[in-house]
């Protein structure tokens, strides 16, 4: 038996991944686009599942216009579409290992696109991981894909665009949403930005949308304002809302309380990393984007030859600038694969990479409006849970601080946070941040656990159906070599 | 299951309506519950993320499976309960 061999493998059947597949077959590469998702859309274009759907009118005409045609793109023989099916490893930028739930099995190809997606950045704080508090994109896939409203009243708190997209449709459903709080105050930076925020095109119709819901509803909006923590015994029954003051602090001698069954809540979100770092494909940090970002050149080609990543999986830029990037990443990925581009892609590339250029300049006018110097890690107390599947909370890493253990590693391996079934997916993030926070070692980067085959949870089975023997090991620097 | 898609399944004992092609985070939240696992510590917990990443919503089914339920979708006669994940398996 041999390998399957394509010419593009996508990961992720989002915004960033349809768009990728459509062009790749468009240019006539054969495609495998892969996703972990039972239906395409990822998040954005999450398509309503339930019989009985009740909110039909939060997705617009536009919306529901382009989704089709993203899935007449990939209504082709050339596109092998691969749903419920995860990649749990990339064994060297070529081969990568895809598990579908009874069995793995591998797939080569000439170029890569990751099209990921991206997840809510949530910072611990008292009370966060109360059954009620849940992120902005849970409660939109709430809504949007379900049709279900969480437990009313709401507190929406956080920061950041989503947040208000969130805050809309609960109010458009008909959800009593009791509060906005956000923690950005700068509204003058609208103005001042103006320049950049002209450029963002059909998203500027949408923000006076979403933003005349929430003023007609006549909901109070706190602006420079932040849950400083969350009440309730089984579930959430009421949060603290306090303002930030210069330092970015909060002042709690002025929290009030806001009754709350569900706090809806995110400080904008982070990209899907691990299978980048199994690449270890190089990173930059964007405070404003999410923290680490994946450095893609004007091909959105990373630093490894023939691994593209497009869309939020690589840096948060929304649905406009995943699309477009999808776009590039897919036709280059096809030249990649050695498949010549006719006058008319070039044309589309061309078209593609100036509305670009427009949407990071409308981006980067977005960031600085949201933009805020707060400290969320000013919130924890030592019962604080950092690590959710492990219950590590705040004071147990403090615990082990004062027993010289300050690394990641050190602390990973004293209390197991990061070490559960999430992977670290929601605490790593907050380890990094917490062990430079506190000042250790400047003059060196952390070393962060390393992400490890497999990237999501698999089952035991399935890599026993596996046909095929795995592929000779790599040279792996971090293993100890053996001697001729 | 009838036409309008309604289905029946328990969680924890409790008789549950849910509806085809729904998640079980969903038909629970519908239904007024959100926590639906125990910590390592013993804390409540249930739906976070809802988008398959935080597996906070672990439930069993049918007694044998752990699945996220926000991503398993509901089936007549499912048999749903609480995980204990300070319980040794």
């Amino acid at each position: 038996m041999t390998i399957e061999e394509v010419d593009v493998t996508i990961i992720g059947a989002g915004a960033a991944g349809l768009s990728a597949a459509g062009e790749a077959a468009r240019m006539g590469a054969r495609v495998v686009l892969v996703d972990d998702n039972q239906h395409p859309g990822g998040q954005y274009f999450r398509q309503p599942s339930p019989q009985n759907y009740k909110c039909k009118s939060l997705v617009s005409e536009k919306d529901r216009h382009r989704f089709v045609q993203l899935l007449k793109g990939i209504d082709t023989p050339l596109v092998k579409y691969c749903p419920g099916t995860t990649v749990w490893d990339i064994h060297d930028q070529f081969t990568i290992g895809l598990a579908d739930g009874e069995r793995s099995r591998r797939i080569r190809s000439a170029a890569i696109v990751i099209s990921a997606g991206a997840r809510d950045h949530v910072y611990p704080f008292p009370g966060w991981t109360l059954p009620g508090v849940i992120t902005a994109g849970g409660s939109q896939n709430l809504i949007k894909g379900m049709g279900i409203a969480p437990a009313a009243p709401v507190v929406v708190a956080g920061n950041g665009p989503l947040l208000l997209v969130a805050a809309a449709n609960l109010v458009s459903v008909g959800v009593e949403v009791a509060a906005v709080v956000e923690a950005s105050n700068r509204p003058w930076n609208i103005v001042r930005h103006a320049g950049k925020l002209i450029h963002g095109g059909s998203n500027l119709g949408l923000a006076i949308k979403y933003l005349k819901i929430l003023y007609k509803s006549k909901i109070p909006f706190l602006r420079g304002y932040g849950v400083i923590a969350a009440y309730g015994s089984e579930c959430l029954s009421a949060v603290d809302v306090a303002p930030i003051i210069r330092n970015g602090k909060f002042e709690r001698s002025q929290a009030r309380r806001i009754t709350a069954k569900t706090m809806v809540t995110g400080m904008g979100l982070t990209p899907s990393l691990e299978l980048p770092r199994l690449l270890g494909l190089k990173e930059t940090s964007m405070p404003l984007r999410g923290g680490p970002n994946i450095i893609t050149n004007e091909k959105m080609m990373s630093s490894v030859f023939g691994v593209f990543v497009a869309g939020d999986g690589s840096s948060i830029g929304g649905v406009e600038l995943s699309l477009v990037e999808g776009r590039i990443a897919g036709i280059n990925a096809a030249i990649h694969a050695g498949i010549g581009a006719s006058e008319s892609m070039q044309l589309s590339l061309t078209r593609d990479l100036s509305a670009h250029r427009r949407l990071c300049k409308f981006r980067s006018g977005l960031e600085r409006v949201f933009m805020n110097n707060v400290d969320w890690y000013d919130l924890l107390t030592p019962e604080t849970i950092i690590c959710r599947c492990e219950d590590v909370t705040w004071g147990k890493l403090h615990k082990c601080k004062e027993k010289g253990l300050i690394t990641p590693l050190q602390l990973k391996a004293a209390t197991r946070i990061g070490m559960g079934r999430c992977q670290g997916r929601n605490c790593l993030g907050t380890l990094a941040a917490l062990t430079s926070h506190e000042g250790d070692d400047p003059t060196k980067e952390q070393e962060m656990p390393r992400t490890r085959p497999p990237a999501r949870p698999i089952l035991l089975s399935e890599l026993l159906h596996e046909q095929l023997p795995p592929p000779e090991l790599p040279d792996d620097p971090h293993l100890p070599r053996q001697q001729d | 299951m009838n036409a309008n898609g309604q289905l029946n399944f328990r969680f924890d004992g409790q008789e549950i309506i849910g509806y085809a092609g729904e998640s079980i985070a969903a038909a629970l939240i519908a239904s007024g519950i959100s926590a639906t696992r125990l910590s390592a510590t013993g804390m409540p917990r249930g739906y976070f993320c809802g988008m398959g990443v935080c597996w906070e919503c672990v439930v069993r089914i049918n007694g044998i499976n752990t699945a996220r339920a926000c991503r398993q979708v509901v089936e007549d006669g499912m048999i749903v309960e609480t995980v204990n994940a300070a319980e040794k398996l």
